[in-house]
């Protein structure tokens, strides 16, 4: 018998459009390489099989064609040949699809053919826009003095060390203080909202903001009393609308002791002599920041210019499973702050349709520039080399402080790996588009008020030197 | 004539019988009752195209199996046997069986 070529086996492969941008395909593996993966898997149960009669693996061919369970072997011989089947009509009919087909009914017919169909996404029709000479600016926000000194500021609440208070001192804000508290409602004692060794931060504490106030001027080893009022539509039914008192005792006291910007300080925190060393080399850190931040900013633009001038549809497959993958992300994150989406929902007051409509949105836009990228990619003819991979791999391990072998353990697991080959193929093919773009550079004045500027928003300013630049960002 | 079905039971197949097939020998479980002569009019009638040369009989003796074990040393521990049957080695000059086929 002639072995099938692996790659071909004779598939009849029938198309069907369907809605949605989706195709079903009706497959059809003629006999003779169905037969030959039967022989295999009954040569396989033979190796293993109990019959009477025979030792193992000794039975010959007829007696196992009739001690197999034949239900089991058409599943076997499915499950052996399914996959190489689905390549090869895939291969036949030359079709991309975006996802993993969802195999319906699989059987083998009288005649030992294995039909089966299998529906799938096909990558959209896509009419990219321009995409080469696109125009973006890198706007760089100038780094001022003032940002300097806040960022000095605070690597200096950092080093901030605590020292306990004695009975003299006063408390003020920005204060560590200890208390112990009894919760009393309607003039009873209630065990459940009574805590001893609460830490707080006078004026930043989230749990009781009277107590913030309640607590300045105090001292240590005092007793005082605070009232708070819970308003009527408070979680806790049995304290909606009431006023509780709490008997607060102030049991540790520690004030945060700054340290001076001397020289001194500046050895401590850097390899560096001199406050002015400091001062410069933050001035370059913030400024490398604004550059890698502008250069983002400029690939994004580029990004959303393409895919704005792109026409296709987007198909819901895709958008849905965009969708579900991020609401699975928010809910894990929520899982790990014990919250339920319902919950979350109930604090940020939006209804779930509201919310999943915005998600929904992102997702399509997210989804939408992946296709553009991608077809970009395709006709540029961008791959991600094994090198790439390697070299990300050792790249990430480090920025996420674990060894390169735990990282490629996490990565084992195929869709894992499959983002992260993604990752690299789309950021192929924004440098293509930059290398491709006029980039200009502008810097742009911080707004006076506003310490960290830099949106995307600011507006011109008259003054800002402008500089053309071609070539790729970093 | 009796009826071969009766006369043959089943066709043995383990690996011993199926290496014998080699020296045109087909074993059968027949009938403890069946004599030789019986058996090969029956294996003649059932395969169509066969004729025999030669038959061979044996009674196989039922092992001896005894049931119940220590604990039940007092009261009844009891002896079985597995049932005696009659084995048959049938040669075979011309023609093929079926069940043998294919081997």
């Amino acid at each position: 018998m002639t072995s099938p070529d692996k790659k071909d086996l004779g598939v009849e492969v029938e198309v069907k459009e369907l809605e949605g941008g989706q195709v079903e395909l009706a497959v059809r593996v003629p006999p003779e390489p169905v037969k030959a993966i039967r022989d295999q898997v009954i040569k396989a149960f033979g190796r293993q099989a109990n019959i009477p009669g025979f030792r193992k693996g000794k039975a010959p061919r007829s007696v196992l064609e009739r001690n197999i369970d034949q239900g089991a072997l058409k599943e076997q011989i499915v499950e052996t040949l399914l996959p190489d089947a689905y390549d090869a009509a895939l291969e036949k009919s030359g079709l991309k699809p975006l996802d993993r087909a969802r195999i319906g009914e699989a059987d083998v017919s009288g005649e030992g053919a294995l039909t089966f169909s299998a529906t799938v996404t096909l990558r959209p029709e896509i009419e990219l826009g321009d995409y080469k000479g696109m125009k973006a600016t890198r706007r760089i926000t100038r780094v001022t003095d003032a940002h300097v000194e806040s960022e000095l500021e605070r690597v200096r609440s950092r080093r901030a060390e605590f020292q306990d208070l004695d009975t003299e001192a006063k408390i003020e804000k920005g204060d560590l203080v200890v208390v112990d508290y009894d919760m009393l409602v309607d003039g009873e004692k209630r065990e459940d909202a009574s805590a001893s060794g609460y830490p707080l931060e006078v004026g930043a504490d989230q749990l009781f903001p009277e107590l913030n106030e309640a607590l300045l001027g105090e001292r240590l080893a005092e007793t005082l009393d605070v009232e708070v009022a819970y308003p009527d539509d408070h979680s806790d039914s049995s304290l909606a609308g009431k006023t509780a008192q709490f008997k607060v005792t102030v049991k540790e006291v520690r004030r945060r002791r700054l340290p001076e910007l001397n020289d001194e300080f500046a050895k401590q925190v850097s390899d560096l002599d001199t406050m002015e060393a400091l001062r410069s080399r933050i001035h370059e850190n913030l400024e490398a920041m604004g550059r890698a931040i502008a250069d983002q900013e400029a690939r994004e633009q580029l990004v959303r210019q393409v895919s704005d001038a792109s026409s296709l549809d987007v198909p819901d497959v895709v958008v849905n499973r965009e969708v579900d993958r991020r609401i699975d992300e928010i809910t894990e994150e929520l899982e790990r702050r014990n919250l339920t989406l319902h919950q979350h929902l109930r604090n940020i007051g939006r209804s779930f349709e509201d919310w999943r409509a915005d998600i929904e949105a992102e997702a399509r836009q997210v989804a939408r520039r992946a296709l553009v990228l991608d077809e970009i990619g395709e006709r540029e003819e961008i791959k991600v080399e094994d090198e790439e991979i390697r070299e990300e791999i050792i790249h990430r391990a480090e920025r996420e402080g674990i060894s390169e072998d735990a990282l490629k353990e996490r990565l084992s697991d195929s869709t894992e790996l499959n983002r992260l080959v993604t990752r690299i193929y789309q950021r192929k093919v924004v440098d293509l588009l930059v290398e491709n773009a006029e980039i200009a550079e502008e810097v742009v004045e911080p707004e006076a008020d506003d310490e960290t500027a830099a949106a995307e928003d600011t507006p011109e300013s008259p003054d800002s030197a402008e500089q053309t630049q071609q070539g790729p960002a970093q | 004539m009796k009826d071969p079905r009766q006369i043959l039971i089943r066709p043995l197949l383990t690996e011993k019988s199926v290496a014998l097939v080699s020296q045109r020998k087909y074993v059968f479980e027949v009938s403890p009752k069946a004599n030789k002569v019986e058996i090969r009019h029956a294996v003649e009638n059932l395969f169509p195209g066969a004729r025999v040369a030669r038959v061979n009989t044996m009674l196989v003796r039922g092992k001896r199996r005894r049931l119940g074990g220590y604990r039940r040393r007092r009261a009844a521990r009891t002896e079985g046997q597995t049932t005696i049957w009659k084995k048959a080695i049938v040669t075979l000059r011309e023609g093929t069986i079926p069940a043998f086929e294919g081997l």
